[in-house]
Order: structure tokens, then C-alpha cells, then sequence
């Protein structure tokens, strides 16, 4: 009951059909399959979270028996990987040239200094300094096969993978079966199909304003056709010190949080991994993000920094 | 606020990032990232051109040596449009068979440009006078009809000393069975004339001394109508199958004006006199209509890393020739570069006109040929190919092949001094290219 432990189904009857839940990625998952039939919501349920289970295993900082982890501990020798990884560090690459440096996924050694705890912990000049020399995709040696990264640089693809198995299981979803579905994985989602009716997915996307006693939540819905929406945010973690509000947003290039992003930014797009994409190259414009989404002709949704009301 | 994106085009990071993201999310489809590492699916955004050069050596011992450089530039577009261009330079040089049989005293020809040449006894005439550059040039389009249906038209167009082709072709492929089956049709015309060095001698009369044109014409031309049924099926995530039939008909001068024909002795197997000082030869004829039928398959799989690819012809015409074609190829995928071995085995029987000699006091059939490509041969090809692709679709690749083509000549006519004369010599030639695709 309540919390969904690692590895455990859940379904429940939902007015036109079934919803499926499991826990992956740190975040409550669900495939909505529009059809009255369980056997096969059930069969639904269990390739969609056997392909979120297998992209956490396989992308996931914290194991150490998976590529991720092999790379990171190559101490500068270069790493052959498979061609998914291959083509997610092409992807990665792609993302890092087109925001100028500010997507990185070399970021990640900055969580060393900067904990988003709600704590008034900031690091110092020094510290952050130290760190930038690890930091850079262009200090690694990616050749479409191997990749080498400099000793005590790491990777992490965990800004990718969610969006990514959201689709994938999406398109496993499509291959298997006409009935649409919509996955969603805490929040990011994508349709595998239209509905049959021609109606639109009626999407809930919560915007939990996290001003200090302002627990509201400012709830909308979208309404969704086909393709995919995702959210990035900075929700409820930041840091917090006089009086300013430190977001976890980093800009890799200065290894310090970007600073007046709005609260949050969802965008709808043909995938998944395309909207969420957007939406994090968005944030890390800052408080240009509205300005930088009307600019590529995204349909999106921006709440502000400040929440008034 | 929600900003909505009527009216407006989408930006340059938007488009990139939808492209970048098709490339992630659609290579998992085997068929897609078979097609990908064969370079012809236009997978960067922000590349809008590609283009695929490559300058090749075709050398044969003795004999031709042929020097391409060639071109292709496609612009795709994210809606799944495409353009190619494709332009082609070769020089062929050297001496070529001109069809006649050795003998055991030395020859003489008229060449076609009217000068005479002779050969050494017991050797294989060939026409030293050989020597042409081809210019070879083709555009093509490609559009979504609808999401399923794909439309191509194109136009191709070479030019040569003593030949001119142009032609339209057209293609229609249909996705369907969830887009793991197309189905292709394709339709071409050609228009070629043919003018050939001095004129195109009056099929089967006799080689003239130089200066003597009596029996030579103008120009001529043919037309060409070719035909293509296609299925090309995906197999689970790993294997692609394509089958095609091809349907082939050539209408007007298909002869090659510069082939001869020894007419010898049935006996003695010596050339007999011919019209003032040299031997009786003739130029050769083929019928003016040629109908043929190709049946084609191809199976690629994917392994883990490498690609397998088996092909299978076969051809068949109302010429009477027969054709098999084997075509293997394996890629070997390596961190950073691949390494790919190529095989390839031929196996054609004569056309029903084919004859190496004509023998005297025989009454003059209505077709003749002593040219070898219409004999019986095998041809058998190795090589491998060696590529390093860095990234954005861009590669450099080197490919070596070793070319052997023999064949045999019908034991009916090795008579008197030809028993001891090679009718049908082998042809080896080596084949380099370089390429870079960027």
C-alpha cells in the first residue's frame, strides 16, 4: 500500500481502461492503456517497466556494473560502449553544442560542493574553482566508439534518461499494441498513440510553488493530441541564504546556479526526450527562457519565478 | 504565461535538437541504423548538404586502365525531402580486344579511326587505338507523398566521344504492415545515341582496308524501358530482406560497332583472305531488340557489432544468356574504424549468337558476336574495404579489389592451329578507391 517498493505492479481501474504504477527513477511512473482489457494492461505495464528498469540499471551514478560506472572509473583509458550509449553521447553532444557549453553532462562533480538540501550551505570561490578543471565536455575524447575522460571527470546521463525511456517505452507500447497509451514517468510523458475518439489527453501537470509557507500547489491541464511533454524545474531543491534563493540549476561554464530561471517550464513537443530537452536548455538560459521558447516556436507553458497570489 | 508557436517557424535549436532526437530514438529500429551506417539516411540536422566523393583506379593487366572521380551531393530536408546530384568523370585508356582470334602469323586491322595496326602472332589482338573520357550526370527528388508513400523522380544524362544517354526515371515506395514492409515501384526510359568512331558498320560485312567507309552508316541510336517490382521486409530488429524483379527492354542498335569476328578456315583453323590486303573479318551484329529479366534478393543482418550482407542475381534475356551473381560482404565493426571483406562470384552463359570464330563456307547466321563479355565466364572479385567514420555521418574509406575473369571457349571450334591459341583469355584487374564523405 502507498509507496510502491523497487520492482512491484500495481493496476487500477481507471474510467476507460487501466492504469499501470510502478517506481523508477526516483519517481512514481504510470502507463495509462486505453482498453478495458487487463490481461493486456498487464502485459503493457510489465514491458514498460521492465524498459524503465533496464535504462535506470543501465544509466543509473550509482551502481558500479554498468557502463556509466566503467567509464567513470577508466582513470583516462578509453572505454568502448554499445551502440545505445553510443548514440545517447552522440545525442549528449549535440545538446552540449547547440546550448554553447551550458548542457554538460561532465556537470556532475559539481553536486560535490553544491547540495540542494534547503540548507544555507554555499560553497566557496575556491571550491567551485577546483571543480571547473573536471568539467567540460570538451576535455573528452569521444569518437562515435570509445570515450575517455580525463581522470576524475565523470558522466552522467541521468538528465537524458528519463525523457529517453519515456519514449522508448512509448514506442514499445506503439509496437505492441493499437490501444493508446500515455506513459508517464514522474511528470515527462509521452502518447504512444491519438486516442481513438480523436480527443486529447487530458495531462494534470503540478507546479508545487516552494516559496517558504506558500505549501499551494498551482495545478493546471493540458491537453495533449499526440507527441510528448515534459517539466523541468527546480521544485524543491535549492538553497537558501540571505534572503536569496540558490536554484539547482547549474551553469556548468561558471559551476554556480543560473540564476532568475523561471520556477518551472513544461513543454509540449513531437517526443518526450525533444520537449524535455527544450525545457532544460530553457532553464539554463536563465531569465531568458520564456524569451529563448518563443524563439524556437515551442509550445510551452512558463510559471515565473516569483508566484504571486 | 503559454506561448504559443502559430505562425512562427520553429528555431535552428528546435529543428537540431528534433533531428538530434529522431537520431537517438529511431536508430533502435534495425532497419534504421543498417541504412544509417550505409550512409543513406540523411541523419544530422545540422548538416543540410552531405556529399560523397571518391576517385577510383580500375587497372587490367595489359590492357585498360580506367581513372573516375566522382561526386555525389545530397541536401536533405527534416520532412523527409531529399535532392541528389551526382556527377562522374572517367577516362578509359589502352587497348581493348576488337574480337578477333589470335593466330599463329601476325595480324592486321583497320582500326575505327581508319589507320591500320597489327598484332604478333599467337597473341590476342587487341585495338591499341582506345581512349575515351565519359561525363556522367544525374539529378534526383525525393518527397513524401503521405506519411507512408515516398515519390522520386530523376533525370540522368552522359556523354562520351561516340555516345550520348539521357534518361527520366521515376519511384514510388509504400510503407505499410506497421512500416516493416515497402513495397517499390520504379519506372525508367532511356534514349542513347550511339555515334561511333568512323561510322557503325553494316552488321556482319566484311572489315575494310583503311580509307574504304563503303560500309559504314551514321549514327544510331536505342531505347531503353526498364521496370521495377520491389518488396523490402524488415525481420525482427536485426535482418532486412529485399526482393525485386526488373523487367528490361532495349529497342534500336545494341551492337558494339568496334567488334570483329575471324572467319577461318574450317580445317587448317587459318585466317582466309579477305577484301584487298588483309584477312576476312567481320564486324559483329546483335539483334535489335533485347528483353531481359532480373530477380534480385538481398538479406542484411545485423550481429552484434557487424553487419552481414549476402546478395543473390539472376539474370536472364532472350539473347539466351544467362546470369548468377553472389555478392557477400561482412563488416567488421572495430572502436573507431570498420574493416570490410567483399566476395563476389559471376557465373554467365554465351548469348545463343556468341561464337568465337565464323568458319568459311558456313551460311552467314543472322547474329554474331566474338566479344567475351557475351561468351561463357566467370568472374570472380575479393577485396575489402577499409573505413573510419568520425562522426556527423563524415568517413574516409580505402578499397582494394582483385578483379579474374576467365572463361572458355566451346571446344567446337579449336581447330587446326587454333588448338594450340587461347581463345579466351583471362582478364585480372585491380581495383583502388579512395573516398571521403563529409
Amino acid at each position: 500500500m502507498g509507496v510502491a517498493t523497487a520492482r512491484e505492479l500495481t493496476l487500477r481501474r481507471i474510467a476507460d481502461g487501466w492504469a499501470g504504477e510502478f517506481r523508477a527513477m526516483a519517481s512514481p511512473c504510470e502507463v495509462l492503456v486505453l482498453d478495458g482489457d487487463r490481461g493486456l494492461a498487464r502485459e503493457i505495464l510489465g514491458r514498460v517497466s521492465d524498459e524503465a528498469w533496464r535504462i535506470e540499471a543501465k544509466l543509473s551514478r550509482y551502481r558500479d556494473d554498468n557502463i556509466i560506472h566503467r567509464i567513470n572509473h577508466a582513470s583516462g583509458s578509453a572505454v568502448e560502449v554499445d551502440e545505445e550509449t553510443g548514440r545517447m553521447l552522440d545525442f549528449a553532444q549535440t545538446l552540449y553544442e547547440l546550448s554553447e557549453g551550458r548542457f554538460d553532462i561532465t556537470s556532475g562533480v559539481l553536486r560535490k560542493v553544491w547540495k540542494f538540501d534547503g540548507s544555507d550551505r554555499i560553497p566557496s570561490d575556491d571550491e567551485v574553482e577546483a571543480l571547473l578543471e573536471q568539467i567540460g565536455w570538451y576535455r573528452v575524447r569521444w569518437d562515435g566508439r570509445s570515450i575517455a575522460l580525463q581522470p576524475e571527470m565523470q558522466i552522467d546521463l541521468g538528465g537524458i534518461g528519463k525523457e529517453y525511456a519515456v519514449d522508448r517505452a512509448a514506442r514499445l507500447a506503439a509496437d505492441f499494441t493499437e490501444v493508446p497509451c500515455l506513459v508517464n514517468f514522474g511528470g515527462d510523458l509521452m502518447c504512444s498513440r491519438p486516442r481513438l475518439d480523436g480527443t486529447p489527453w487530458r495531462v494534470g501537470i503540478e507546479q508545487v510553488d516552494t516559496l517558504p509557507g506558500a505549501q499551494e500547489a498551482v495545478g493546471r491541464t493540458v491537453r495533449l493530441t499526440a507527441g510528448g511533454l515534459a517539466t523541468s524545474g527546480d521544485a524543491r531543491r535549492f538553497l537558501l541564504k540571505d534572503g536569496v534563493r540558490y536554484p539547482h540549476i547549474l551553469d556548468p561554464r561558471r559551476g554556480r546556479p543560473v540564476m532568475d530561471a523561471p520556477r518551472s517550464v513544461t513543454v509540449a513537443a513531437a517526443t518526450c526526450t525533444e520537449a524535455g530537452m527544450l525545457a532544460t536548455l530553457a532553464m539554463l538560459e536563465g531569465a531568458g527562457a520564456a524569451a529563448f521558447l518563443e524563439g524556437q516556436g515551442a509550445t510551452c507553458w512558463v510559471t515565473p519565478s516569483a508566484v504571486r497570489g | 504565461m503559454q506561448l504559443k508557436p502559430e505562425g512562427r517557424k520553429r528555431g535552428k535549436i528546435a529543428s537540431s535538437l528534433a533531428a538530434a532526437t529522431c537520431s537517438l530514438l529511431c536508430a533502435s529500429q534495425a532497419g534504421v541504423s543498417i541504412a544509417a551506417e550505409e550512409g543513406s539516411v540523411a541523419e544530422e540536422s545540422e548538416k543540410a548538404w552531405t556529399y560523397d566523393t571518391a576517385i577510383q583506379y580500375y587497372g587490367e593487366a595489359d590492357r585498360v586502365t580506367d581513372i573516375s572521380a566522382n561526386l555525389l551531393a545530397t541536401r536533405s530536408w527534416l520532412d523527409g525531402r531529399s535532392f541528389t546530384f551526382k556527377i562522374g568523370v572517367d577516362t578509359l585508356t589502352g587497348a581493348s580486344a576488337n574480337g578477333a582470334a589470335p593466330a599463329r602469323t601476325p595480324q592486321t586491322f583497320t582500326g575505327p579511326s581508319g589507320s591500320a595496326y597489327t598484332v604478333q602472332a599467337r597473341s590476342t589482338p587487341l585495338d591499341p587505338t582506345f581512349l575515351d573520357t565519359r561525363v556522367a550526370a544525374s539529378v534526383n527528388y525525393s518527397q513524401p507523398l503521405t506519411e507512408r508513400m515516398r515519390a522520386a523522380f530523376g533525370v540522368t544524362f552522359s556523354t562520351e566521344y561516340d555516345y550520348l544517354h539521357g534518361g527520366l526515371n521515376a519511384r514510388l515506395d509504400w510503407d505499410f504492415n506497421q512500416r516493416s514492409t515497402t513495397l517499390t515501384l520504379g519506372a525508367a526510359y532511356a534514349h542513347d545515341i550511339i555515334d561511333p568512331v568512323g561510322g557503325a558498320p553494316i552488321g556482319l560485312s566484311d572489315m575494310r582496308v583503311p580509307g574504304n567507309n563503303a560500309n559504314k552508316l551514321g549514327q544510331d541510336s536505342k531505347t531503353i524501358g526498364d521496370l521495377l517490382v520491389g518488396v523490402t521486409q524488415v525481420v525482427g530488429k536485426r535482418t532486412i530482406c529485399q526482393f525485386n524483379y526488373a523487367l528490361s527492354r532495349a529497342d534500336g542498335y545494341q551492337t558494339d560497332p568496334y567488334k570483329i569476328i575471324s572467319v577461318v578456315d574450317p580445317v587448317t583453323g587459318d585466317n582466309v583472305p579477305g577484301f584487298g590486303p588483309i584477312n576476312l573479318y567481320l564486324h559483329e551484329k546483335r539483334p535489335d531488340t533485347r528483353t531481359k529479366h532480373a530477380f534480385y534478393s538481398q538479406v542484411r543482418h545485423a550481429l552484434h557489432r557487424d553487419i552481414f550482407d549476402i546478395s543473390y542475381r539472376y539474370m536472364t534475356d532472350d539473347w539466351g544468356v544467362r546470369s548468377h551473381t553472389i555478392d557477400l560482404r561482412y563488416r567488421l565493426r572495430y572502436s573507431g574504424f570498420y574493416v570490410q571483406p567483399h566476395a563476389r562470384y559471376y557465373l554467365q552463359n554465351a548469348a545463343d549468337f556468341y561464337a568465337p570464330v565464323l568458319f568459311d563456307g558456313d551460311p552467314l547466321p543472322q547474329h554474331a558476336t566474338a566479344d567475351y563479355r557475351m561468351g561463357d565466364l566467370t568472374g570472380a572479385t575479393i577485396g575489402v574495404k577499409y573505413g573510419y567514420p568520425f562522426g556527423q555521418g563524415r568517413e574516409w574509406s580505402l578499397r582494394f579489389e582483385y578483379y579474374q575473369q576467365s572463361g572458355t571457349s566451346p571446344p567446337e571450334y579449336s581447330v587446326g592451329s587454333l588448338q594450340g591459341l587461347d581463345l579466351f583469355p583471362d582478364v585480372d584487374a585491380l581495383i583502388f578507391q579512395g573516398g571521403y564523405r563529409f
